[in-house]
C-alpha cells in the first residue's frame, strides 16, 4: 500500500516542486481534519454524545473569517489611510470582495504583525463562536438520546446551510467572500505557514485533549458514556458536564473552520459541505477506533491519503468509471462506512482499559472487559419493544418518572 | 536564507511528533497494564 | 369547484409526503431504526419515472408498478446485504443508524452515477427535469392531483386493512410490539421483516415516481426530502402508522402554503428558506414532545385540566385517578 501511495504521490504529473507542494497540501488537510477528527472523538468515543452536525461547528469558524474577520480588517485598513472600494452594502460586500482583497494584500504585505495579531483574533473569535454554537447543540443533547439527537444535529448542520447560503452579509450567499491573505508578509509559499499553524493546533489540541482525557474529568466523561443514571445519582451535574464538552469541542472544531477559511482566502458556504465535514470525520473516527486518539490519528491518516490519492489518480479514474470522482468518493464513503461497522466496529485500533496507576484491575473486575461501542444505547437498559424504546429516547424526562 | 525549506522541514518534524508522541504513549500504557494484571494473575493462580 | 393551483401543489406534495412517511414509520415501528436513506429510495422511484417517460417514451403512470416493484427489490437486497447482517451481529440503534446513512451516501451517490449515465449515453439532461408534459387531465385538474391524492388514501385504506386483517399485517404489528413474543407464538421473525422492507422500500419508491410529473427534481431532490419524511413521522408520533398520515399532511401542506403565504407577504426570498419549515417543525416536535401529537395528546389527556375537560364534555371513562 506504501508503494501504491508513492506512487500515486510521484506519477502526479508535476515537477517536483510540485511533489514538496503536494506534501503540504497533504499535511494541511490532515491538520484540519485532525483537529475535527479529535474533538468528534472527544464528544463521541468518550462521552458518547453522537454530533452528526460537527459541520455546523466548522462552519462557524469559517462564517467566523468572512463575516467578522474580513470587516475587521477592512475597517481597520481603512482607517489606516488606504483608499479601499465601499463594502458596508450587502451588494457592495460581495461584488467589490475580490478588488478590496486586492488591495487590502498589497498593503498586508509589510505588515507581518497585523498579520499574525488578526490571527490571534480570529482563533480567539472562532473559539468563543463555536462554544456558543455548542451550548446551543447542548439544548437538545439534555433531552435527547441517540438517534433523536442525531436527527436534531444533522438538521442544525443542514440549517446553518440554508442561513450560509442565503444571507448575504454572513458569507456572501452563493458567490462567497475573498479573505485577505494575513500571511501576504511571508516571502515564500504561505500554504507551508498554513499547514505549520495548522498542524501546530493540531498538536496543542491533542495535548489538551490528551490531558482531559487521562484526568479524573476523563474517567468522568467515560462513566457518563456508560451509564449516566449512576452518575447522576452520585451528585455529578450530568447536563452541565455534557455541555461543557459540548461547547469545548466545538470551541475547538471552529478553529479548524477558520483556518479553511484562511487556507483557501475564501469563504463560501459550498465548501462546508455536510458530507465533507461531518461524514467524513466519521468514517475517519469509525475506521480508527473510537475513544482512542491513536485511533482518531489513523483513521484521519488512512482517509486523507486515500482521498488525496484519488485526486491525484483523478484523470485515471475517470477513464475507467466514466463519471466525475466526486461521485465515486461517495460510493466509497459509504461502502466503507458499512464494511468497517460490519467488520471491524471497534476499528483498527480497538479501544482499551483507561489505564489509571495503581488501579488493579483483575480486583475489581471478574469478567472480561470488552469496550463495545456498538452495543452502546442497549446497554443503558432498553428493553425491547415500542415502550422500551420511548423510554430510552424519551430521556430524563421520562426516566424520572414525570 | 531559504525560508521555504527550512519551514519545510519544521512542518514534517510537528507532522511526525504526533505520532511518534501517540504511538510511545500507548505503548507505555498498555504495558503498564499488562504489567498490573501480571502480579494478579498470580495470586489467582495460588488462588485456585 | 375550482381550487387555487397553490393547493392543487400543496395537496399532491402532501400525499407524496404522506406516502413517505408512512414508510417511514413503518420501518421504524418494524426494524426499529429511523431509515435515513428512506428519501434516497424515493429518488429511486424519481428516476424510474425519468426512465420511462424521457427514455422509452411511454407515459411515467406506466412505471409506477415497475417503481414500486425495484424500490422494493433494492430495500430488500440492501436488508440482506447491510442491515440484517448488522442486527444479527447485534447492533444498537446508533450503529443502524449510521448503517442507513452510509446507505444513503451510497445510494446518492449511485443515483447521481445513474443520471450522469443517461446523459452521457442518451443525451438528455437528467440532472433537472419535470415530467409535467407527460401529465394528463381530468376535468380541469392536472392528472397528477387526482392520483396522488386518490392513491395515498387508497394506500391509507390497504394498509389498514393489512395490518388489521390479514395474516401478514397482524404478524408485523406482533413483530414491531415485541419480536421476542412474536418469534415464540410461531411467526417468522426475518420473513416479517424481508416483507416490511419490501413494502416500505416499494412505498417510497411509488410516491417517488409521482414527485417528478408536478415538482422539479434533481439527483438529490430524493435523498433532501428525508427532512420533511422525519418531521411528519415525528409529528404524528412513531406509536402507528395512521400518525405518519397527519403528519405527513400536516408538513406537506405546511411547506408549501407557508413558504407561499410567505413569499406574498414578506418578498419573493422567503422561497429559498422552504426545507426550513420541515426542520423547524422537527426541532420544536423533538424539543417539546419527542412523542408528536400522539404523545401531546396523552399527556394532555392524563394532565389535571385535561382531565376535567373530558369529564365536562361526558367523554370521561369511569376510572379511579390516583
Amino acid at each position: 500500500m506504501i508503494q501504491e501511495i508513492a506512487l500515486g504521490l510521484l506519477t502526479s504529473s508535476v515537477a517536483v516542486e510540485g511533489t514538496s507542494r503536494l506534501i503540504v497540501d497533504i499535511a494541511m488537510y490532515f491538520g484540519l481534519f485532525v483537529i475535527v477528527a479529535m474533538a468528534l472523538n472527544f464528544q463521541y468515543g468518550n462521552a458518547g454524545i453522537p454530533n452528526m452536525g460537527c459541520a455546523v461547528q466548522v462552519i462557524i469558524g469559517g462564517f467566523t473569517v468572512s463575516a467578522i474577520t474580513t470587516r475587521l480588517i477592512l475597517t481597520l485598513v481603512g482607517n489606516a489611510g488606504v483608499e479601499i472600494l465601499p463594502w458596508t452594502s450587502d451588494y457592495d460586500w460581495v461584488y467589490n470582495s475580490p478588488k478590496n482583497v486586492n488591495i487590502v494584500n498589497s498593503w498586508l504585505s509589510g505588515e507581518p504583525l497585523f498579520g499574525v495579531s488578526m490571527l490571534l483574533f480570529t482563533l480567539a473569535v472562532s473559539l468563543i463562536l463555536g462554544a456558543i454554537i455548542g451550548w446551543i447543540i447542548a439544548l437538545p443533547a439534555i433531552r435527547l438520546r441517540a438517534t433523536y439527537l442525531m436527527i436534531v444535529l444533522i438538521t442544525m448542520a443542514d440549517a446553518s446551510q440554508i442561513f450560509g447560503r442565503n444571507v448575504v452579509w454572513i458569507s456572501g450567499g452563493t458567490l462567497g467572500i475573498f479573505i485577505p491573505d494575513i500571511f501576504k508578509w511571508y516571502p515564500g509559499d504561505r500554504t507551508l505557514v498554513m499547514a505549520i499553524i495548522t498542524l501546530l493546533i493540531g498538536l496543542i489540541s491533542f495535548f489538551i485533549f490528551r490531558t482531559m482525557l487521562n484526568s479524573p474529568y476523563g474517567r468522568l466523561m467515560r462513566a457518563i458514556r456508560e451509564n449516566e443514571v449512576t452518575v447522576g445519582s452520585v451528585g455529578k451535574n450530568v447536563v452541565g458536564i455534557r455541555r461543557n464538552i459540548l461547547m469545548f469541542a466545538s470551541g475547538i472544531t471552529a478553529i479548524s473552520g477558520a483556518l479553511l477559511g484562511f487556507y483557501f482566502s475564501y469563504v463560501v458556504e459550498a465548501n462546508y459541505q455536510r458530507a465533507l465535514w461531518t461524514y467524513w470525520p466519521w468514517l475517519m473516527l469509525i475506521l480508527g477506533g473510537p475513544g482512542n486518539n491513536a485511533g482518531t490519528f489513523l483513521g484521519c491518516a488512512l482517509v486523507v491519503a486515500m482521498r488525496r490519492v484519488i485526486l491525484v489518480n483523478k484523470w485515471f479514474l475517470q477513464e475507467i468509471f466514466f463519471f466525475p470522482v466526486a461521485y465515486f468518493e461517495q460510493i466509497l464513503l459509504g461502502v466503507l462506512l458499512i464494511s468497517v461497522i460490519m467488520f471491524r466496529p471497534n476499528g483498527l485500533i480497538p479501544e482499551k482499559l483507561l489505564y489509571i496507576p495503581g488501579v488493579n484491575y483483575r480486583r475489581l473486575v471478574d469478567e472480561e472487559v470488552v469496550v463495545d461501542w456498538r452495543g452502546a444505547p442497549k446497554a443503558r437498559g432498553a428493553s425491547s419493544g415500542i415502550s422500551g424504546i420511548f423510554r430510552m429516547l424519551g430521556g430524563k424526562k421520562e426516566e424520572a418518572g414525570e | 536564507m531559504d525560508w521555504d525549506q527550512i519551514l519545510f522541514w519544521v512542518m514534517i518534524a510537528i507532522w511526525v511528533i504526533m505520532p511518534a508522541f501517540i504511538v510511545y504513549e500507548e505503548i507505555r500504557e498498555r504495558r503498564a497494564l499488562a504489567a498490573s494484571e501480571a502480579p494478579a494473575e498470580e495470586i489467582e493462580a495460588v488462588n485456585e | 369547484m375550482l381550487i387555487p393551483a397553490i393547493w392543487i401543489a400543496a395537496l399532491t406534495y402532501a400525499s407524496e409526503l404522506t406516502l413517505l412517511s408512512m414508510g417511514f414509520t413503518l420501518t421504524y415501528l418494524t426494524a426499529k431504526v429511523p431509515n435515513f436513506a428512506h428519501g434516497t429510495y424515493a429518488g429511486i422511484g424519481i428516476y424510474v419515472s425519468y426512465t420511462f417517460s424521457k427514455i422509452l417514451g411511454f407515459s411515467p403512470y406506466l412505471g409506477f408498478p415497475f417503481s414500486f416493484l425495484i424500490g422494493g427489490l433494492m430495500s430488500i437486497i440492501i436488508y440482506f446485504l447491510v442491515i440484517g447482517v448488522l442486527q444479527r451481529l447485534g447492533g444498537g440503534a446508533i450503529v443502524l443508524t449510521i448503517s442507513t446513512l452510509a446507505i444513503q451516501i451510497f445510494l446518492a451517490g449511485a443515483t447521481n452515477i445513474y443520471a450522469f449515465w443517461l446523459r452521457a449515453k442518451y443525451s438528455t439532461y437528467a440532472m433537472l427535469f419535470m415530467l409535467k408534459d407527460f401529465d394528463f387531465k381530468i376535468g380541469d385538474f392536472p392528472g397528477i392531483f387526482i392520483v396522488s391524492v386518490g392513491l395515498t388514501v387508497s394506500c391509507v385504506i390497504l394498509l389498514h386493512y393489512m395490518l388489521t386483517r390479514t395474516k401478514i399485517g397482524i404478524a408485523m404489528r406482533a413483530t414491531a410490539e415485541d419480536p421476542e413474543l412474536a418469534s415464540v407464538l410461531g411467526i417468522n421473525i426475518n420473513q416479517v421483516q424481508v416483507f416490511s422492507w419490501f413494502l416500505t422500500g416499494g412505498m417510497a419508491s411509488l410516491a417517488g415516481s409521482m414527485i417528478p410529473i408536478w415538482f422539479m427534481s434533481t439527483p438529490t431532490t430524493g435523498a433532501a426530502m428525508i427532512t420533511p419524511i422525519m418531521a411528519g413521522s415525528l409529528l404524528g408520533g412513531f406509536e402507528n402508522v395512521y400518525g405518519a398520515v397527519i403528519g405527513g399532511v400536516v408538513v406537506g401542506v405546511s411547506e408549501i402554503m407557508l413558504t407561499y403565504w410567505g413569499s406574498v407577504i414578506l418578498g419573493a426570498w422567503v422561497g429559498e428558506y422552504r426545507p426550513l419549515i420541515p426542520m423547524i417543525f422537527l426541532v420544536i416536535i423533538l424539543l417539546i414532545e419527542p412523542r408528536g401529537l400522539q404523545g401531546a395528546w396523552e399527556r394532555m389527556t392524563a394532565s389535571d385540566t385535561g382531565q376535567s375537560i373530558l369529564k365536562s364534555l361526558g367523554l370521561l371513562k369511569e376510572e379511579p385517578v390516583t
